[in-house]
């Protein structure tokens, strides 16, 4: 009996250990050893990937509801996702500007004239790369994917990508093992945190835990593959497909942790992705396919610029953040902002705080454009506090409250500059 | 066999242990009488339910947590509030974290990141200086919407003294739970002692 019980405590010690030990063990990976390696049956793939996509082969009025290849799990699964996308028009963290909106509604119907009514695209506010595709036909966008995406062609391969993983009913395939995996019972509120709906508590706790968005490598170069010649038919640049992946590539050496478990590590690697990408594009059927539209692109996010921007730097990677911010200023995309988010970062960050570099990027972000972020001369007078020079704070606070007089903290503002 | 006996009496134990640990328990707040929940002295003119999430933050309640809540802060030097913890009960390091570098201009912004954390989207209305706790301090008003869509109203009143930061927040939903609350707390924040 004795035995029992001890071998009953030390069972669960063990398992408990082991599974810290597993989480550990993910986290402390580089990122190169956990993004999928590329085998030789995977290179002998590639090779034929250029002659197997054409447009003929996505069906014009897909339907999941009236497909009779339709799985037995398919009518539950149905009903989860409906509840989420419910969920999603009342979510707090929904993008609703109307701008935004009807600009990547009009690039989705460049990309698919059949199905323009048919797919709901909601952007959901989340600071980290991503998108994904429900098999009702709701797509998600999050606003992290925004800020890294460069230009309108490559959001039409993001877009493109997304919806032939619907159209070829990958979502289904994925969902139907996740339940055999994780349990009907639970997934509901797996879908719900996958989402982004929930708290950045959930997704790290399902980056931690769950292996949802596995479509498959060959899945996912299937949809690349037809995501490529959708934005392709639809105008755009082919190359820009490849370019987003560089991008990703490029903004991934430094990526979250979390960036990590709930995107990457599912996909086929950058290098990999890139390489094909630019093979496919070089033989994809065109359509006056030459447009970049990168100032089209700029123009849309301006409503909500200042959020996406601020919801990086809130969002805590100090590295990974700043290599993005180093990428957008090579881009020429609205510097003011990057160069006042750079600042945030070394005023704010813990372990990285650095007043004179947070004074040097807001001193070059002011000389774009001082006016239009409305916090600087705020950002800069904490700073000099900070570094214990009360006359320039007194003179940005200043400042601060001359541009912006019916700032909601005036007087607050101005009650604590006379403590000074 | 008595060893045994002792084994199982003490797993028994860590179990109630355990359990007991896990429920969160309410108590009364009488109305009338004066209470000091972290250090703040209080008096409620109606009844609230407590529960103590640490020696720092306690939270008051009508209705439930979720509906209408008070929360008491308190937090010295290098000490989190409103702390983000992982499953394993651990807190983040990126939570908002109090020094005695801290300005009070920067609590609000620190408030905010530590509410968004928890997936709810806040915008600050109006910050106005006010006299909290005998000295100066700050108020604000904000909107609220949680991750699953309940749009909420709140209000915060907060301060330094002796380089220790205190807190007290209301926030209640929109809809009916806001009001019930709302005037005993300011009552309550305008006539807090230390």
């Amino acid at each position: 009996m004795k035995k029992i019980i001890k071998y009953f405590f030390l069972t669960i010690v063990m398992v408990y250990l082991s599974s810290c030990a597993d989480s550990i063990h993910k986290y402390s990976k580089p990122i190169e050893n956990i993004l999928p390696s590329t085998t030789k049956k995977d290179k002998e793939l590639n090779t034929n990937l250029t002659f197997q996509y054409s447009i003929d082969d996505l069906p014009t009025n897909y339907s999941p509801e009236s497909d009779p290849n339709a799985l037995v799990d398919e009518l539950g699964l149905w009903m989860q996702v409906e509840k989420i996308e419910k969920s999603t028009l009342t979510a707090g963290n929904l993008v609703k500007n109307e701008h935004l909106n009807t600009y990547i509604k009009k690039v989705f119907c460049k990309v698919s004239p059949e199905y323009c009514n048919e797919i709901r695209i909601y952007i959901i506010n989340v600071p980290f790369f991503n998108a994904s595709m429900y098999p009702n036909g709701m797509m998600h966008i999050w606003t992290g994917a925004l800020l890294r995406i460069q230009n309108e062609a490559q959001l039409a391969t993001l877009i493109g990508h997304e919806l032939a993983h619907y159209l070829k009913r990958h979502s289904y395939e994925a969902y139907e093992r996740a339940i055999k995996t994780t349990g009907a019972a639970t997934i509901g509120g797996i879908l719900l945190g996958a989402a982004g709906l929930g708290s950045i508590n959930q997704l790290i706790q399902l980056g931690m835990t769950s292996n949802f968005y596995s479509y498959g490598r060959n899945d996912e170069r299937e949809a690349d593959g037809y995501g490529l010649v959708l934005m392709a038919r639809g105008g755009y640049k082919p190359e820009e497909a490849a370019n987003l992946w560089k991008r990703i590539i490029e903004t991934s050496k430094k990526l979250s942790l979390l960036e990590v478990s709930i995107f990457t590590k599912t996909h086929p690697s950058g290098p990999e992705r890139e390489e094909n990408l630019r093979k496919i594009a070089k033989i994809v059927p065109k359509n006056n396919s030459e447009f970049i539209g990168k100032k089209e692109y700029l123009k849309a996010l301006k409503p909500i610029i200042s959020s996406l921007i601020t919801n990086e730097v809130k969002q805590g990677e100090f590295e990974s953040s700043l290599l993005l911010f180093d990428k957008l200023i090579k881009d020429d995309f609205y510097l003011t902002y990057v160069y006042f988010a750079r600042g945030e970062l070394y005023r704010t960050k813990k372990d990285h705080i650095n007043f004179d570099k947070a004074i040097e990027n807001y001193k070059i972000s002011e000389k774009y454009n001082a006016a239009e972020v409305q916090n600087l001369y705020k950002s800069i007078g904490l700073t000099y506090i900070k570094m214990g020079n009360k006359n320039n704070a007194k003179e940005s606070f200043n400042k601060y409250i001359t541009l912006h007089p019916d700032a909601k903290d005036i007087n607050f503002i101005k009650a604590f500059m006379e403590k000074l | 066999m008595k060893n045994t006996k002792i084994w199982i009496k003490l797993s028994l134990f860590i179990l109630v242990i355990g359990i007991l640990t896990a429920c969160k328990t309410f108590t009364l707040v009488e109305k009338d009488k004066f209470t000091d929940p972290v250090g703040m002295n209080v008096k409620p003119e109606i009844n609230w339910n407590e529960h103590k999430y640490t020696n720092k933050e306690y939270a008051w309640t009508i209705d439930g947590e979720y509906l209408n809540q008070i929360m008491f802060i308190s937090a010295g030097e290098n000490e989190y509030f409103l702390p983000f913890k992982n499953k394993w009960g651990v807190t983040d390091p990126k939570s908002p974290q109090f020094n005695k570098t801290v300005t009070l201009l920067e609590i609000p912004e620190l408030f905010v990141k530590g509410i968004e954390f928890y997936g709810a989207q806040l915008t600050i209305l109006n910050i106005e200086p006010v006299y909290f706790l005998d000295n100066n301090g700050f108020k604000f008003n904000f909107t609220l919407v949680t991750e699953d869509g309940l749009e909420k109203l709140g209000i915060v009143y907060g301060t330094i003294v002796n380089d220790r930061l205190y807190i007290m927040s209301y926030v209640g939903a929109v809809i009916e739970f806001y009001g019930k609350g709302v005037n005993d707390f300011i009552q309550m924040a305008e006539s807090a002692k230390l």
